[in-house]
């Protein structure tokens, strides 16, 4: 039966609390960006076509009260393109809901016994606190913020989100992102509409900067105007991912043997490290990286930092690998 | 309805088919209470010696949906198209001769204006227009309303954003007032 107030609420906490460990989304078998719709795939048993009927009936009434709404109760018709802003908005707004659950079965549970009205409005509530919360990642993220002339990353974290918090629809566009975000990120956020998307790529922008801010300022700054005259360019025409290149750099330091958050490499550092490399296999890279972060993660208070940068292991090993075996390691080097 | 949307919400179906199945139920009942609604609307167009018979009623039905899927729109509740007989049974131009082939051409004008305007003007206020200029301007020629109210609302439309946007206020009031609105957003009638 219909979920209590009680009940909802505390899904929504334990929701809420996905923040920054939830990069989360990965927990979970249904396709992140049409969730609702996946649910009924992955239990096909449950979803008989009587239930889908019941629910596409509730959804055809709720978008008809929905459209009604949006044309102020004033016309009869919308044009396709509204239909489908509004559809998609509300099949949304039923993602965000059932996606904070963090579990297929419960969300599948819940699209089985709710109304699928009281499950938009609830997934309307979610978005309105996740918008509010941003506010606040925001005032974090204005802090932490690496002071590098580097235009994407500024303008992303900036411009973008002012832009995003001005323009963004929750109620009949609740799935569209109102900017242009171009700024890369170190894991690219798994679901990609609206709120979800936004709330978790600036969520990750700010680990990503404290990891950053673990660094010297004048290395960070000597980092990337080297990296800006390797490629012949500007330093804040650098389309590149901050956090990527001070973890590579960082990453390389250690494995080299020189002190946890230096950045400092130079040539001798780097030929002296393939060369110690050379031999190994992959699997023998992966252990190197992950004692080289773990010696790093032992300063780094915030386990949500050290969680995200050790998803970067595999794909780091792999490079590396790669690399040493061509004789380039993808660092600065400091001469 | 074009096929452009890529969410798929069981296998096999495009989310406009799902978003058409969705509306099914409702636009059946829809159906349904259009063709109530059509055979209410006698009721005031009869003390105007008008009248629809079954079989207008249901052209009209097959006119109405034929439009609407034409011009890409998605009607959500009772339909428009009593509101336009109730309005042009009074028009001095439309005798039973000809009323129920009036309408069926009006239903076309009525949504191809009312994709031109955005949803910048509701029913009611299209439908006043449409009935001014049909009745003042345009002589009872439906030919001629189509041009007049279509142009006329692409007009009213950007007189409206020109006039929402206070860098480009130099609207000319007189085109304004031709489409058949005057600068309150009033019709002249």
């Amino acid at each position: 039966m219909i979920r209590t107030a009680t009940a909802i609420a505390a899904l929504m906490k334990a929701g809420k609390q996905m923040t920054e460990n939830n990069l989360i989304l990965r927990r979970i078998n249904g396709d992140v960006n049409n969730y609702t719709a996946s649910l009924m795939d992955i239990f096909p048993e449950k979803f008989t076509p009587e239930v889908r009927s019941r629910i596409m009936s509730q959804l055809g009434a709720l978008f008809c009260e929905t459209a009604d709404r949006y044309v102020m109760r004033a016309s009869s018709s919308v044009s396709d393109e509204e239909a489908e802003r509004i559809m998609s908005s509300l099949m949304f707004k039923s993602d965000v809901f059932l996606l904070a659950m963090r579990s297929d079965m419960l969300a599948a549970q819940t699209l089985l016994s709710a109304d699928f009205a009281e499950i938009c409005e609830n997934g309307g509530k979610a978005i309105l606190e996740y918008y509010n919360e941003l506010k606040s990642v925001y005032r974090v993220l204005k802090k932490n913020s690496v002071m590098l002339p580097v235009y994407f990353y500024r303008h992303t974290s900036e411009d973008c989100f002012r832009e995003f918090m001005r323009l963004y629809d929750a109620k009949y566009s609740s799935h569209l992102i109102p900017t242009m975000i171009d700024y890369p990120l170190l894991f690219e956020p798994a679901c990609q509409k609206g709120i979800l998307y936004i709330r978790e790529y600036y969520t990750s922008l700010k680990l990503e900067n404290d990891y950053c801010n673990l660094f010297e300022f004048k290395e960070l700054r000597t980092l990337f105007t080297l990296l800006s005259r390797q490629y012949h360019c500007h330093c804040s025409d650098l389309y590149t991912n901050i956090c990527e290149t001070v973890l590579w750099q960082s990453v390389c330091a250690v494995l080299a043997d020189k002190p946890v958050f230096t950045l400092y490499m130079n040539k001798a550092d780097a030929d002296g490290l393939i060369r110690k490399l050379a031999p190994f296999g992959l699997e023998q890279y992966r252990s190197f990286i992950r004692d080289a972060m773990g010696k790093i993660s032992l300063s780094i208070s915030n386990p949500a930092v050290v969680a995200y940068v050790r998803r970067y292991t595999d794909t780091m090993a792999l490079s590396l690998f790669e690399r040493v075996k061509n004789n380039s390691l993808p660092i600065v080097i400091f001469e | 309805m074009s096929i452009r949307f890529q969410h798929i919400f069981f296998k096999g179906e495009n989310f406009m088919d799902f978003l058409q199945n969705a509306l099914s139920v409702i636009q059946q009942s829809a159906q349904n209470n259009l063709t109530k609604s059509l055979c209410q609307t006698n009721k005031t167009s009869e003390k105007y010696g008008l009248t629809l018979s079954e079989k207008d009623i249901q052209t009209l039905c097959e006119c109405r949906n034929n439009v609407v899927r034409n011009e890409k729109r998605v009607e959500f509740k009772s339909s428009a198209v009593p509101l336009i007989i109730e309005k042009f049974c009074a028009s001095t131009y439309i005798t039973q001769e000809n009323y129920a082939e009036t309408i069926e051409a009006l239903i076309p004008v009525f949504f191809a204006a009312k994709s031109e305007c955005e949803g910048k003007l509701t029913d009611g206020e299209l439908i006043d227009i449409m009935f001014y200029t049909f009745e003042k301007r345009c002589g009872g020629d439906i030919e001629f309303l189509e041009s007049r109210v279509v142009d006329g609302v692409c007009r009213a439309v950007r007189l409206s954003e020109q006039y929402d946007d206070p860098d480009s206020r130099d609207y000319d009031k007189d085109s304004y007032s031709d489409s058949g609105i005057d600068e309150s957003g009033e019709t002249n009638d």
